[in-house]
């Protein structure tokens, strides 16, 4: 099996990405707890829940004012329930936990990271049949060429589900050395949306963490499928593997700098590279702009997954094969 | 045998796991999907016992404080819950035979654009006609800003921010005069927080920011510019609270008691507040 050698590199890669990960993580935390002692000479840890202690008594108070309004009051109420849970659990809310790990390694690595890696299986699934000549013996059988390529399509989408697995699974292993294996209950705030061109919290509500990495994993599923399926596309126009693996790569990468033209240029929004931030919706750390919002991504991603599809399907069983 | 194996049970993982992400999928969607109301946002109000401020007419036999601004009015890091409402009250019982209700409004990380539209906002007009004292905390956060950038585009941007402070701050005093042309206001002077690392060029904007600040409001009557500047240099221990930012309940006692003392003569000249002049 040709993917067995690149499914190991990518579990390779994984590890060394996350174990760095991790390890940033762990000093920045440590960083912020010395600079915090350095300045207001907090000597024992428990002084971080007299600090939210204090936090919770101003929030509080800050409810009973006459003058909020239903959007501050909201995203109040949530920030009160985090921190009364951390008290509660003498979980101390500067330290990361493994779920916390684990979510936000994935939200990092939407964009950019698990594209890629996604691409590295995909790029030559049949491109690398062009290049090696195998490709003659294939369409040469007497199986319908649609049932080929399907056969490819369904192995990729069970890598990419392989590769999710192997992210969560390399991220305990590691980030539970650093972070302990907890927090899987830990209340966290999602529900953001966009009123008006503006962010609305008024229906901020907290999910346990567990439950937020399952969506975050989730719609990291979807981005898989979608790149997954145009690189599929590109493997199958383009005959050298180079090439596939390039063309996917200047795309991912002019997604990053494309965003900024979001607001300006009304074409960029319907490129398939400036949505891939699904998480970015949950967390709330978005820019309102103007018609971007969850379902606009998720559909925009959807029409270039099926029409990548149809395009390979066509193009593969209409090509003349070349002896 | 062994490969089988292997197959079997990577298909498996791949159906649980469909099926797992799509009903995660499916959340993700509906949990950010449209918010259910349409825009205009009915302003929640509680009149609790204690504050009755608002809906009550002006009395003429009771003092009306207004305390508003960033979070310092709301007395974030008062480890006691108090805030200057609480101080004040306390001072002013001394002073005054007449009752004594306050209303606060601070809003965490508010700067000068944003006071400036809640004074001009309907639902403060109440509020701002019957005060008698006004306690203005603003641009704190606007200075923090800039404290952020670390380079030598600072000056420039200290002034393009100081001056549309400037522009800001003018404004909000004539709409308060608009309203209210007898109450006394009181401003809350800036100082350093030790959360900032201090270098020479942060103090010197900062008590640059503070003089400028302080021209503007000493040219009216009533009005007083209270420096806190001095109060927080060498205190930082016995006044800040934890989070090294705000003061604790023992710097909004000191800063109340500095605001009483500087309204020691105004309540004993003869003119009551609550009394418009003539």
């Amino acid at each position: 099996m040709i993917f067995k050698k690149r499914l190991l590199m990518v579990i390779g890669i994984l590890v060394v990405m996350i174990s760095l990960f991790a390890y940033g993580q762990n000093r920045i935390i440590v960083r912020t707890k010395e600079q915090l002692i350095k300045r207001i000479g907090a000597t024992e840890t428990t002084d971080w829940k007299k600090l939210a202690e204090q936090q919770l008594i101003d929030m509080k108070n800050r409810l009973d004012s006459h003058y909020m309004d239903e959007n501050h009051k909201s995203s109040l109420r949530v920030r009160i329930e985090q921190l009364q849970y951390n008290i509660d659990n003498d979980i101390n809310p500067l330290d990361s936990s493994l779920a916390k790990f684990t979510t936000r390694f994935m939200e990092q690595a939407i964009f950019l990271f698990l594209p890629l890696l996604i691409l590295i299986l995909s790029a030559d699934l049949v491109s690398g049949e062009s290049s090696s000549g195998t490709i003659k013996l294939l369409v040469a059988r007497s199986v319908p060429r649609w049932k080929i390529l399907l056969s490819k399509y369904l192995c990729l989408i069970m890598m990419e589900m392989l590769v999710l697995f192997f992210a969560l699974m390399i991220s305990i292993a590691i980030a539970g050395i650093f972070f302990g294996f907890g927090g899987w209950m830990v209340p966290t705030a999602t529900g953001f949306k966009v009123l008006a061109g503006q962010l609305d919290t008024s229906e901020v509500i907290n999910v346990p963490q567990w439950h937020y990495a399952l969506m975050v994993y989730s719609l990291a599923f979807y981005v898989s499928l979608i790149v997954g399926s145009i690189s599929f596309m590109i493997s199958v126009i383009v005959k050298t593997t180079a090439a596939s693996i390039g063309i996917m790569m200047s795309t991912l990468i002019a997604g990053s700098f494309l965003s900024y033209f979001l607001s300006d240029w009304k074409l960029t929004r319907y490129m398939y590279m400036v949505h891939l931030r699904l998480t970015d919706y949950m967390s709330g750390h978005f820019q309102p702009i103007e018609g971007m919002s969850m379902a606009f991504s998720v559909t925009v991603l959807g029409v270039w997954a099926v029409c990548a599809l149809v395009i390979s399907f066509f193009y593969f069983t209409r090509q003349d094969i070349l002896v | 045998m062994l490969k089988k194996i292997i197959w079997f049970s990577i298909l498996l993982l791949s159906l649980i796991g469909i099926i797992t992400l799509s009903a995660g999928f499916y959340q993700a969607l509906t949990i950010t999907g449209q918010p259910s109301r349409t825009g205009a946002v009915p302003i929640v109000r509680n009149d609790t016992g204690e504050n009755p401020g608002v809906s009550l007419p002006k009395k003429s036999n009771s003092v009306s404080l207004l305390i508003m601004g960033d979070s310092i009015a709301g007395g974030t890091g008062d480890e006691t819950g108090k805030g200057f409402s609480f101080y004040l009250r306390d001072y002013l019982k001394n002073q005054t035979p007449k009752e004594v209700m306050a209303n606060t409004i601070g809003i965490d990380g508010l700067q000068t654009n944003g006071l400036l539209e809640l004074v001009h906002g309907e639902k403060l007009k109440p509020a701002l006609a019957a005060a008698d004292l006004l306690i203005i905390s603003i641009g704190g956060n606007d200075l923090r800003r800039i404290r952020r950038l670390k380079d030598m585009a600072r000056d420039d941007t200290f002034q393009k921010t100081f001056e549309s402070y400037v522009t800001g701050l003018t404004s909000i005093l004539k709409t308060i005069r608009r309203t209210n042309g007898a109450a006394l206001i009181i401003f809350i002077g800036l100082y350093n927080p030790p959360t900032t690392e201090i270098s020479s060029d942060d103090i010197r904007l900062l008590l640059a920011w503070n003089e400028g600040t302080q021209k503007i409001i000493e040219q009216e009557e009533r009005a007083i510019f209270i420096p806190t500047y001095d109060l927080f240099k060498l205190n930082v221990s016995k006044y800040i609270a934890l989070d090294a930012l705000h003061p604790n309940a023992a710097g909004y006692q000191a800063i109340a008691d500095r605001i009483g003392k500087n309204i020691e003569g105004y309540f004993n000249r003869g003119l009551q507040p609550g009394q418009k002049s003539n």
